[in-house]
């Protein structure tokens, strides 16, 4: 391979090749593809992570750190932890160790200034250590007050990690929601996960199961065991097994479980739940365990079982189990010089048969003893000597409770330090399906509890010894939840139970408790990398009062990086328990939340959805030129450019709006009229066909909650109208009401299905003329009449009411000739002058006519006494009605306020919400206002004390510091009489 | 007629007028390059330039038809006086087809009747005819109320997976199947038509969203606009 | 919030299909006193644990049901159709606090 001038190279690290072909390997050696980082070339393998990539060309810094800007490099290289998150093209926070190369993907470091090598923040570090503990931040810049703008603007150049690219045009950046059904789901694909889906599926079920990995076989491919994690997952697919990779759950939302891969967001709804998540290989805590050079046993393995790379030159492991010393002997295999093994364990440990059959006679410590590896019981590594990548590790043997033992420490060379602190099982997700955390005191981890109904556990994460026995946890979970399912037969049930047996014969793996922290005052001693919390911050908040896991976390931020607590969750529980001297039991741990895995704010945005609806006469608006708004859920005209002409155009000429997103419904039935009359406070079952009546309608509180027009039909058919936003909640009342009574009436909404436009104004009569050979006249056509006939040829029901205040006619009709209809009284009407008109203009008019807006002018306390409609409840009717008994104790007391008119003295309109003041005290508040060109005046509604509600009398508005005076009015300040409606 | 004036067929040229029903996304069908014809009063998309290609494409991955002009006729009763009325053999969540209709039970005091527009008046009179003599049921046409939209073919389930959380699982939702659910959060009514054949109805004041929500997933998943034509065809095969 | 809520007719769908009505309060048979009636407008039991409780099916077959529900779990215990006996009370009304725009009024 070419040697890529990528950068000058620290001298100090020599640069490392390729080993030879490994037998998992994922590169493609006989491809070459390049991408850049930082500007740089870089060459690499089809197969190859940015992480690999960049290792093999020498790179060991791969970000700085949060807060002190120190170097981190490979850690996990297994998205786990925070220590080579990169910028890609426009994307922040990708984890370099699972991001796959593409050809020509820009890659950039993140939080470092001027370079990944040279950052001048570094200074925060070195200098700013010891005076930057928890809450610095908060207790520093807050003094002096003013100073803040200056503080904001260098903390935020210096905060967060990233940057967002430019807003891209409309849609080009898309992401979707999916929903996928499944009889089960099964996350994680390793040996468990694996076989629990082919298990379950071979029985009949649904399966789909999730893997973060590009490839299934969990830890199986770092430990080189790739066959068996081809055969495994050959096994589920043959099972027919939908298996989504690279795919990571983030959480579990009452039973839905997002899944989030590519550009997708999979809402995965489960009839039941195989968690086979694995356990999460720990961090140990000691001075400078940082350094580029540490790295998790199972990162150094994947380097090389995966990549082909040597993980360095000369090791020293620090493990608390076999799995260190494993790793020992793979890494030897690799070529790396193996230096010293220091095991937590007392001597002995490590020498029990190996329960997975590999030919050898003892165990791993045997093995490493055969080929000249000094191991070092009760010992571990409580310092790595560096200043950016690691030249030495400090080891000392420690007593069993993890203190140093003086006098035994010494140095060992090396330029990769493998640690391995136990593990943690990957329990995020049946935590947040309802599972308890409970803790072992046996192997000092905390398990999920008992599972909730419908989720299993598989593998490591069910428990130590699943963990050795991965395929056979599998097996009986994937068995159980078929078996839930009502699938399987006796002879798979004992099959189940055999293997249940087999599982409790099984033993876990010896491991030693990590010590809560080692080395300490000799260099800060990481316990959170995401957020650069140091074994001394949790001790310093605990000091500050913040003693109990959840306030430790919210004050020092430990778990709330990017890692979420996989890699710090166990080690700030053990330093919280040191520093309360508190139990591990009785610290706890923090609750589990989602995400379980880092997501991009636009995967969980997904799909725009905003529904709108759309009168189907709103193209013609747009086309002439309308401010379009919201007005609930609708898209409507909120004028055409003139408000004032428009509102002149209806008063002298006609105008015509466009009312299609009124709430209709047809009422039918013997009943209709008895059921109308047990919903409003008025009479309808009175009403004669083919006439019209007002509605208030009220809640058993006496409140008002909308307002409508009722046509009858005919004997038992009655057209009812509500507002526009009140439709879906006044339909939901009457079903609700019917639900309870029964009657004989069936209501049908038919908002959608009818368009409806009303031409009001002087010369609509002539207008209509044009468009119906219905008789128009006053006589055959009077005010408050509802008639059916042919308006452009298309059949309709024309309304004659007072909408806004001129003569008008109402017309409805089939929603599919709205744009035929407009035309055609557009067309109609233009030698009269007419002009359509928007939500603006109406407002006007309604107000003129004192007409109240349900929302606008009532609230949830005003009733129509107060609102100034005693005229529509009826109280003398003989049966009960919704509202009628609130309705009789409001009318014989006093109330607090009256909604009044009123008329502006000095021409100025106050703002909508502004005080009546009555001896310097707010005692109303005005709740419309506008001026009025036909008038004159600025003219609004107010709520006022009772002893104002009188015409004439005066009123004092406080509106923004300023004093206006007004005079109340009780009748409509446009055409008291009603003579313009009825002419 | 008391409800004349929810039947768009009742529609007739008159002072000059020659009204046309039409859907509400027109606008977007012809933009995408629809053949408009009237038919039965309704302005409908033929094809989209070749019924071939069409057919192909509802074959290999989806095809997306706009049918809002299917008329819809909403019978509402008791359930004993109901069945009477409808055909044999609709139980919950599955409708049937019979007489050249589509009986879907909403619940069992709703049933939604589908027919082509050529239809309506023999099937309207029929079921006037019918609720006029029981007692306690109605019917009233809803034809312009409900916009409907075609998805079928093999990617029509991803495509609908997209926008609905309904389990379109053959197991959960069987052919026939019949089933009010949410879809691109709005209320919708879903019918499974055929195999891989589904009809989306909603309230048609939402059409121009829908269609804006539908046809951009179908487009990411590879589905054509697909005109009446082609979906006739593939009824005709379908009944075949 | 995503639990399942079955429908009596149309089965099992996303909660978010329905609407909540509120819990189920007896309306009084005959004129009540202003203190039963202020009980029974305002009041609620808003218990912790299981209540019997209103849900209409918004997005679906618009059905009224009742459902027990375990109000600090979610977990739906049962659900039905109302006997339609009068015993009752209407759910959440219709909402005043939107500025609609669109009324019509006849007066």
């Amino acid at each position: 391979m070419t040697r890529p001038r990528l950068e000058r190279l620290q001298r100090t690290e020599p640069a490392p090749a390729r080993l030879g072909p490994q037998p998992g390997e994922r590169i493609d050696r006989a491809t070459e593809l390049t991408f850049t980082f930082d500007g740089k070339l870089v060459r690499a393998h089809p197969g190859d992570t940015i992480a690999s990539a960049l290792f093999a060309a020498g790179r060991r810094t791969f970000s700085r750190s949060f807060k002190y800007h120190r170097p981190r490099g490979l850690l996990c290289c297994a998205g786990q932890c925070p220590n080579c998150l990169v910028q890609v093209g426009d994307a922040a926070g990708v984890r370099a160790c699972t991001e796959p190369v593409r050809e020509g993907m820009e890659v950039h470091h993140l939080n470092a200034t001027p370079s990944l090598d040279l950052d001048v923040m570094r200074a925060t570090d070195l200098a700013g250590g010891p005076f930057t503990p928890p809450g610095f931040y908060y207790k520093t810049f807050i003094r002096p007050r003013k100073a803040w703008p200056l503080y904001e603007k260098v903390l935020r150049s210096v905060a967060g990690l990233g940057r967002i690219g430019a807003p891209k045009p409309h849609r080009e950046s898309r992401t979707d929601y999916r929903r996928r059904h499944a009889d089960v789901l099964v996350v994680g694909g390793g040996p468990a996960g694996l076989v629990s889906a082919a298990r379950a599926a071979e029985l009949g079920a649904d399966v789909v199961l999730v893997d973060e990995g590009v490839e299934p076989g969990g830890h199986l491919l770092a430990e080189g065991r790739h066959e068996l994690a081809c055969a495994l997952a050959q096994r589920a697919r043959d099972a027919g097994v939908d298996l989504l990779a690279p795919a990571a759950a983030l959480g579990n939302f009452d039973g839905i479980v997002p899944v989030w891969a590519g550009d997708t967001l999979h809402q995965i709804r489960a009839r039941r739940q195989v968690a086979a998540t694995g356990a999460i290989e720990q961090p140990l805590i000691f001075a400078g365990n940082d350094l580029p050079g540490v790295m998790l046993s199972g990162g150094a393995r994947r380097l090389a079982a995966l990549y082909a790379l040597r993980p360095g030159e000369v090791a020293v492991v620090a493990t608390c189990d076999d799995r260190g010393l494993e790793a020992a002997l793979a890494l030897r295999e690799a070529g790396v010089r193996v230096a010293a093994v220091a095991d937590l364990r007392p001597a002995g440990a490590g020498t029990a048969a190996l329960s997975r059959g590999d030919g050898s006679s003892g165990g791993h410590a045997d093995a490493l003893r055969a080929v000249g590896v000094e191991l070092l019981h009760e010992t571990t590594v409580v310092k790595a000597e560096g200043r950016s990548s690691v030249r030495a590790a400090v080891l000392a043997s420690v007593d069993p409770s993890g203190r140093e033992r003086p006098g035994t420490r010494r140095l060992v060379e090396c330029d990769l330090l493998v640690v391995s602190g136990g593990e943690v099982p990957a329990g995020s997700l049946l935590l947040q399906a309802g599972a308890r955390a409970v803790y072992d005191p046996d192997t000092g981890r905390f398990n999920a509890g008992e599972l909730p109904e419908g989720v299993h556990a598989a593998g490591a994460v069910a428990g130590a010894r699943d963990g050795v026995e991965p395929e056979l946890s599998g097996s009986a979970a994937g068995a159980d939840a078929a078996h839930a399912l009502g699938l399987g037969d006796e002879r798979s049930r004992g099959q189940a139970n055999e293997e249940r047996a087999r599982l409790a014969r099984s033993t876990a793996p010896e491991a030693a408790p990590a010590p809560a922290v080692v080395g300490e005052g000799e260099g800060k001693c990481f316990v959170c990398l995401c957020e650069d919390v140091t074994a001394k911050d949790i001790a310093y908040s605990v000091g500050e009062g913040f003693d109990s896991i959840e306030l430790a976390k919210r004050y020092t931020t430990v778990t709330m990086g990017p890692c979420q607590g996989r890699m710090c969750q166990l080690a700030s529980i053990r330093l919280m328990a040191r520093s309360t001297g508190l139990s591990l039991d009785q610290v706890g741990t923090t609750t589990a939340r989602p995400p379980w895995s880092s997501v991009p704010m636009g995967v969980l945005a997904g799909r725009p959805f905003e529904p709108a609806k759309r009168s189907s006469i709103h193209a013609r608006h747009r086309a002439l030129g309308a401010t379009v708004m919201w007005a609930g859920d609708w898209r409507r005209a909120y004028d055409y450019g003139d408000p004032e002409g428009e509102v002149l155009a209806v008063h002298e000429r006609a105008g015509l709006i466009d009312v299609s997103t009124l709430g209709k419904m047809i009422l039918q039935g013997p009943e209709a009229g008895a059921f109308l009359d047990r919903l409003y406070p008025n009479r309808h079952a009175n009403l004669k066909v083919g006439r019209i009546r007002y509605g208030v309608l009220g809640s058993d509180s006496g409140r008002i909650m909308d307002d409508g027009t009722i046509c009858r039909l005919a004997q038992d058919a009655f057209y009812v109208t509500t507002t526009s936003s009140g439709a879906e909640a006044v339909e939901g009342w009457f079903q609700w009401w019917q639900t309870e009574w029964r009657m004989d009436v069936r209501i049908t909404d038919v908002t959608p299905a009818l368009a409806a436009v009303n031409l009001a104004g002087p010369r609509a009569r002539e207008i209509m003329a044009a468009l119906t050979d219905l008789d128009c006249s006053n006589e055959a056509f009077a005010y408050l009449d509802g008639k059916r006939a042919h308006v452009a040829g298309v059949p309709a029901l024309l309304l004659r009411i007072g909408f806004v205040g001129e003569l008008g006619y109402e017309i409805h009709f089939p929603a599919a000739f709205g744009e035929h209809v407009w035309d055609a009284v557009m067309e109609a009407g233009a030698p009269d002058g007419l002009r359509p008109f928007g939500l603006e203009p109406q407002r006007v008019l309604r107000l003129q006519k004192m007409h109240i807006l349900v929302g606008q002018d009532t609230d949830s306390e005003s009733n129509p006494f107060d609102a100034a409609m005693p005229w529509i409840v009826k109280l003398d009717k003989e049966d009960d009605f919704i509202g009628r008994w609130a309705l009789e104790q409001a009318q014989g007391r006093e109330p607090v306020g009256k909604l009044v008119g009123f008329t502006m003295n000095d021409g100025a309109s106050p703002n909508e919400g502004a005080a009546i003041v009555v001896d310097e005290g707010p005692a109303g508040r005005v709740t419309s206002s506008r001026f009025s060109r036909k008038l004159g005046r600025a003219i609004g509604m107010a709520w006022v004390p009772p002893s104002l509600a009188r015409d004439g009398a005066a009123i004092e508005i406080a509106d923004e510091g300023r004093r206006l005076r007004a005079e109340v009015t009780t009748t409509p300040f446009y055409d008291p009489d009603q003579e313009r409606l009825r002419s | 007629m008391t409800l004349e004036f929810l039947s768009p067929d009742r529609a007739r040229v008159q002072m000059g007028f020659e009204p046309v029903a039409r859907s509400a996304v027109e606008r977007a069908l012809r933009e995408a390059g629809a053949r408009l014809e009237v038919r039965d009063g309704w302005s409908v998309a033929a094809d989209f330039g070749s019924i071939d290609a069409e057919l192909r494409a509802c074959k290999e991955a989806a095809g997306i038809a706009e049918c809002s002009y299917l008329s819809k006729l909403e019978l509402q009763g008791p359930g004993d006086a109901l069945a009477q009325v409808m055909p044999a053999g609709i139980e919950p969540g599955r409708s049937l087809r019979s007489g050249g209709a589509w009986w879907c039970p909403i619940h069992p005091e709703r049933l939604l009747v589908l027919c082509p527009a050529s239809a309506t008046d023999t099937m309207r009179e029929r079921l006037e005819r019918d609720v006029a003599d029981r007692a306690g049921t109605s019917l009233v046409e809803v034809t312009t109320g409900l916009a409907a939209f075609t998805v079928t073919g093999p990617a029509s389930r991803e495509i609908l997976a997209r926008l609905s959380a309904l389990d379109t699982r053959p197991a959960s939702f069987p052919e026939r199947g019949f089933a009010p659910v949410s879809v691109a959060r709005i209320p919708a009514m879903v019918l499974r038509e055929g195999g891989d054949r589904f009809l989306v109805l909603f309230g048609s004041a939402y059409a121009d969203y829908v269609w804006t929500a539908l046809t951009d997933a179908g487009r990411a998943l590879g589905a054509s606009l697909v005109g009446a034509d082609a979906l006739e065809r593939l009824a005709e095969a379908d009944d075949a | 919030m995503s639990f399942l809520l079955t429908c009596p007719h149309c089965g099992t769908r996303e909660v978010t299909d329905f609407a909540y009505g509120g819990e189920v309060v007896s309306r009084p048979v005959t004129r009540p006193s202003a203190r039963a009636l202020n009980a029974y407008n305002y009041f609620r039991a808003n218990v912790a644990g299981v209540q019997r409780e209103w849900w209409y099916h918004r997005s679906g077959c618009r059905t009224w049901f009742q459902a027990e529900r375990d109000t600090r779990t979610n977990e739906v215990v049962s659900v039905h159709l109302p006997s339609g006996d009068g015993g009752g009370r209407g759910p959440h009304e219709p909402g005043a606090a939107h500025g609609d725009l669109g009324g019509a009024t006849v007066g």
